[in-house]
């Protein structure tokens, strides 16, 4: 069974009047063990989703189910982990405290509770704080002390919203392996971040959002093998740039000139006669390997 | 898990949210301090009503209070009775703790008996329900200072209301009337010198709607217009 469907889900908030809906006409879905990865700027509808998906949001309009449960129902909350951004946390409890309280209402009996709060704690490596109260965490602590929070909670789907951000990069690597392995057992996951370091380590799939609006879909696999080459452009033949942005599909503008997403066949050289062709005057080249921010860019400036 | 087990964690979580709340901790020294002020006045039913009061109202604004307290039980996604019900019996046991100390150090004057407790306890849970259900919906400050103003006005008889609001007949009418419907003290006096059921069917009835109303509170949100799925 999908572990989440979404189909043509609209979020508005302040009633029908508001000018632009937080999401709009959202659709897709996530298989179990997938990590996907939900990214855009601010205020692109990537919170809005997980709460959606949580239950702690009601959708304006579409169709939200969680392992073929609607999310927000009693059901739906059962199966899902959340670890909102940012954490809330009661702060008058220790972190102990507040994974048993969790974990009594999910397991089925005390030794499941044990090993809820056991593995939890282990996979967020929270063990030596987690006796303090929550009210001296520092953020990364609390964050950490979410994650655990989420995975004792969610059996078929964590929701993660920047739970790996502020956190020292040691620990995110063992949080991420940690994260691949419940995937490998079945957990589907969406991570929500503006770090998109982690999402290209960490998610297997990227949702590209833009102004509520799902602007694209893709593998990361095939977005990370991609190449762009970047023009650096000589100072008056920046104006050129929008040319070459429409001569080339996917091409964005950069501060010094033009990045070329290297697709369909197109090669350097290829891209480097169009430029004398069009007599634009490159000052300098370089070709990488694209990344996320290179689609986010693009799709903002389409949309 | 069995829902004995949920209530418990509930109530424990309950407990810790209230005792370590500065607030609460704050009131409940004031409160010992003005027992031990009021000790030889006697003060009996309604002193007892005032003191567990004031801590009622305070106490039972925290385990439903906006912010992590609320969002604890969504996330545990237990049934709401079973939330409410158990976040309402840990504020019951640390209100009764309360009110047994509060009973014996006033014992010299007053001899206490279970029901003088039992009557103490319905009374003071009929100010402790309704704040719970009230802190998700207006805070837990605003609905601490409803708690804290029912009940130190309300020690003040129907007929007292009605004697110092004779000049605006209007006004008197509408606020009696409203006086003889909600759970305050002076209706504990009554109860203590009068005893029946009607006194007590009131407090209970008014603990119920409390109960009703925090349920419908963790009710899955309504806060975008249509919500059609």
């Amino acid at each position: 069974m999908t572990a989440i469907v979404v189909r043509g889900l609209i979020v508005r908030y302040g009633g029908r009047r508001a000018a632009r809906p937080a999401l709009d006409h959202v659709s897709f879905e996530v298989a179990p063990g997938e990590i996907v990865g939900a990214v855009g700027p601010n205020g692109a509808g990537k919170t809005s989703l997980l709460a959606v998906l949580a239950g702690e949001r009601r959708p304006t309009h579409g169709l939200s189910l969680i392992a073929g449960e609607r999310a927000g129902t009693p059901a739906a909350r059962r199966l899902v982990g959340w670890a909102p951004e940012p954490p809330i946390l009661p702060r008058e409890l220790t972190g102990f405290e507040w994974l048993y309280y969790l974990a009594t209402h999910r397991a089925r009996n005390p030794a499941e509770r044990a090993s809820r709060i056991r593995e939890a704690i282990e996979l967020a490596q929270i063990a030596e704080f987690v006796e303090r109260r929550i009210g001296t965490y520092s953020r990364g602590m609390a964050q950490r002390l979410a994650l655990a929070g989420a995975v004792i909670t969610g059996p078929a789907v964590l929701l993660l919203d920047e739970t790996l951000s502020g956190i020292d990069p040691l620990v995110q690597r063992d949080l991420r392996e940690a994260l691949a392995v419940l995937a490998r057992r079945g957990r589907a996951m969406i991570v929500a971040s503006h770090d998109l370091g982690t999402v290209e380590r960490l998610a297997t799939r990227a949702l590209v959002l833009t102004r509520g609006v799902l602007a694209a879909d893709v593998q990361m696999h095939d977005l990370l093998g991609q190449r762009v080459m970047e023009l650096a452009l000589d100072g008056g033949a920046l104006a050129a740039a929008a040319g070459l942005c429409a001569r080339f599909p996917g091409a964005i503008r950069t501060g010094e000139g033009v990045a070329v997403p290297l697709e369909r066949g197109l090669t350097p050289e290829q891209v480097l006669a169009a430029c004398r062709a069009q007599r634009v005057a490159v000052a300098a080249t370089r070709v990488r390997y694209r990344a996320l921010d290179d689609l986010i860019a693009a799709t903002a400036r389409s949309a | 898990m069995t829902i004995a087990a949920q209530v418990k964690a509930e109530a424990v979580l309950a407990l810790h949210l209230a005792l370590r709340h500065r607030a609460v901790r704050l009131t409940g020294l004031l409160l010992v301090v003005a027992l031990g002020l009021a000790r030889d006045q006697g003060g009996g039913l309604s002193g007892l009503v005032l003191l567990g009061g004031v801590l009622a109202a305070t106490a039972a604004a925290r385990p439903l209070a906006p912010g992590p307290a609320f969002h604890t039980a969504r996330r545990a996604a237990a049934n709401a009775v079973v939330t409410v019900l158990g976040r309402l019996a840990g504020v019951t046991l640390l209100l009764l703790v309360a009110t047994l100390l509060a009973t014996l150090m006033g014992g010299a004057r007053n001899p206490a008996s279970i029901g003088h407790v039992v009557m103490a306890m319905t009374a003071i849970l009929a100010i402790a329900a309704p704040v719970l259900a009230l802190a998700p919906l207006i805070g837990a400050s605003g609905a601490a200072g409803m708690g804290i103003l029912a009940t130190l006005f309300g020690q003040l008889s129907p007929t007292a209301l009605s004697v110092m609001l004779e000049r605006w007949p209007l006004v008197r009418d509408g606020a009696v009337r409203g006086w003889n419907v909600t759970p305050l003290g002076w209706r504990a006096d009554r109860w203590e010198a009068q005893g029946g059921w009607a006194d007590a069917s009131l407090f209970v009835l008014w603990i119920g709607l409390g109960v009703a109303a925090a349920t419908w509170a963790l009710l899955p949100p309504r806060d975008i217009e249509g919500g059609a799925q």
